[in-house]
Parts: structure tokens; C-alpha cells; sequence
């Protein structure tokens, strides 16, 4: 039995697999900006359009932006690839859920002027991870329960975390 | 990109690793695959429209903005970028675990 508070090996191995995944997805993520760059003006007025129509939704706004954006969904779906439609359903949710737009947000970086930078991904992984919180709060849930979660369910979570 | 998704959950699934490690992985690779998704957006823009639109905040509407990107993705090019870069952040996801051995 191991000593209490002593990490064990899988313990160990698992932060040194999360350290390098988050390391190698802000790199990747880093070389993608390059290829994007020059973009920093449309990102801001970009950006000051939805703080428009966020600050503007009324409960019925969001049904009828859902609605759109639903119809649209099905229609990417069209191009024979499921991706568009759960590509959409990514950008419904940074476009209207609230606290992952707040997460575009970072004080002083924006999405393009800082999020690609290796020190603001941390930042970002870290506030990702609790704006996530919920959607894996309710899989830890179910872990404590010992109820079945299949790699369909965390994958389909994964896709659409609303 | 789901196929591959789904194989990358299921290794990490079946590895010895804690659970709230587990969580890390797939909060990493959730904000990782939504990264890559604004920046091709905006790349595609119709950059007039846009401009209209920030300049004049009283026009900015559910059906101005939903046009807005609507046209953004309509022709598929867009996406297909995004498709992409997903495809590199799963890849480079797959790679760290084929190196740790999970």
C-alpha cells in the first residue's frame, strides 16, 4: 500500500502525459497562428459584433439564433461529413454560450493578439479546464457511481460541450 | 476526425493514468479542438460586411450576424481549414500518447 500523500507512479506518468499534451497542443496551435496571421483587426471588430449581440440577446434572440444555426448545421452536414455539422455546433457554442465566450476573453491577449502564445495557452488551458468543469464534473459523477461511461459519451461530450 | 477522436478516448480510457488526469487530457484536447475554429473563421470573413457591422453596432442583429458567418462557411472552404487543424492538434494528441506508452 502506498504512503499517503506520496505520488504513485500512475500518478506521476499522468501529470507528465497532461504537462506534454498541453504543451504540444499550444505549439501546434502556436505553428496554425503563423499561417493566420494578419488577421488581429478583423479579430476585434469580430469581436466587438458578438459583444454587441451578446449584450443584445433576449431569451427569444437565442432561440432564433439556434434555430439558424441549427438549420445550418444540417445543411454543413450536406457536405458529407459530419465534421461540418459538429464543426457548428463548436461555433454555436463560442458564439453563444456565455461563459465559453467569456473564455475568448483573455485580459490583454484577445483570441489572436495573445491565445496562441505558449504562456496565455497555459492561462487558457487552466481557465478551459474550469469553464469545463461542469461537463466533466457530471463524468466524474458518474465515475463515483461506477456507471459506465463509454469513449462514444466522453467523445460526443468532447464535440458538443454545452 | 470523430474516428480518430474516439480511438484517441478510448486509449486514454484504458490506461492506468488517474481519472482527474483523464479530465485534463480531454478538457485539453476540448479547448484545443475549439481554438482552431475562430481564427479560420475570421480568416474567411467577408471583410466588407464585417467592417459594416462594427462600425455600425445598431445593425448588428440575430439575422446581420447569422448572415455573417453563414457566409463565412457557405462555399466549405472554411471548414475544410478547420478540419485541418483539428486534424493536427489530434494528431500531435496521438503522437504524446504513443510516446507515454498509453
Amino acid at each position: 500500500m502506498g504512503e499517503v500523500g506520496v505520488p504513485n507512479q500512475e500518478m506521476l506518468h499522468g501529470q507528465e502525459v497532461v504537462d506534454k499534451t498541453q504543451r504540444r497542443v499550444a505549439e501546434t496551435l502556436n505553428e496554425q497562428q503563423k499561417k493566420i496571421s494578419g488577421e488581429v483587426n478583423a479579430f476585434a471588430a469580430w469581436r466587438k459584433c458578438a459583444d454587441t449581440l451578446t449584450t443584445a440577446l433576449s431569451p427569444q434572440d437565442k432561440k432564433t439564433l439556434f434555430a439558424r444555426f441549427s438549420g445550418w448545421s444540417l445543411k454543413m452536414a450536406g457536405y458529407g461529413s459530419a465534421l461540418f455539422a459538429k464543426g457548428a455546433d463548436l461555433v454555436w457554442n463560442t458564439v453563444t454560450w456565455p461563459p465559453r465566450f467569456a473564455l475568448k476573453y483573455i485580459p490583454g491577449g484577445g483570441l489572436v493578439g495573445g491565445l496562441f502564445q505558449k504562456d496565455i495557452f497555459t492561462k487558457f488551458s487552466t481557465l478551459g479546464a474550469k469553464v469545463e468543469e461542469g461537463m466533466f464534473r457530471g463524468m466524474a459523477g458518474m465515475r463515483r457511481t461506477n456507471e459506465a461511461i463509454s469513449p462514444e459519451i466522453i467523445t460526443n461530450r468532447i464535440l458538443r460541450t454545452k | 476526425m470523430e474516428d480518430k477522436l474516439r480511438a484517441i478516448v478510448t486509449r486514454i480510457e484504458n490506461s492506468k493514468i488517474p481519472d482527474s488526469d483523464k479530465e485534463d487530457l480531454y478538457a485539453t484536447i476540448s479547448t484545443g479542438l475549439q481554438a482552431t475554429v475562430w481564427p479560420v473563421l475570421i480568416k474567411y470573413m467577408p471583410k466588407e460586411q464585417l467592417k459594416d457591422l462594427s462600425d455600425n453596432p445598431a445593425k448588428v442583429t440575430v439575422e446581420t450576424y447569422a448572415k455573417l458567418i453563414e457566409d463565412t462557411v457557405k462555399d466549405g472552404k472554411a471548414f475544410a481549414e478547420v478540419a485541418k487543424y483539428m486534424d493536427q492538434v489530434l494528431g500531435e494528441v496521438e503522437k504524446v500518447l504513443t510516446e507515454e506508452g498509453i
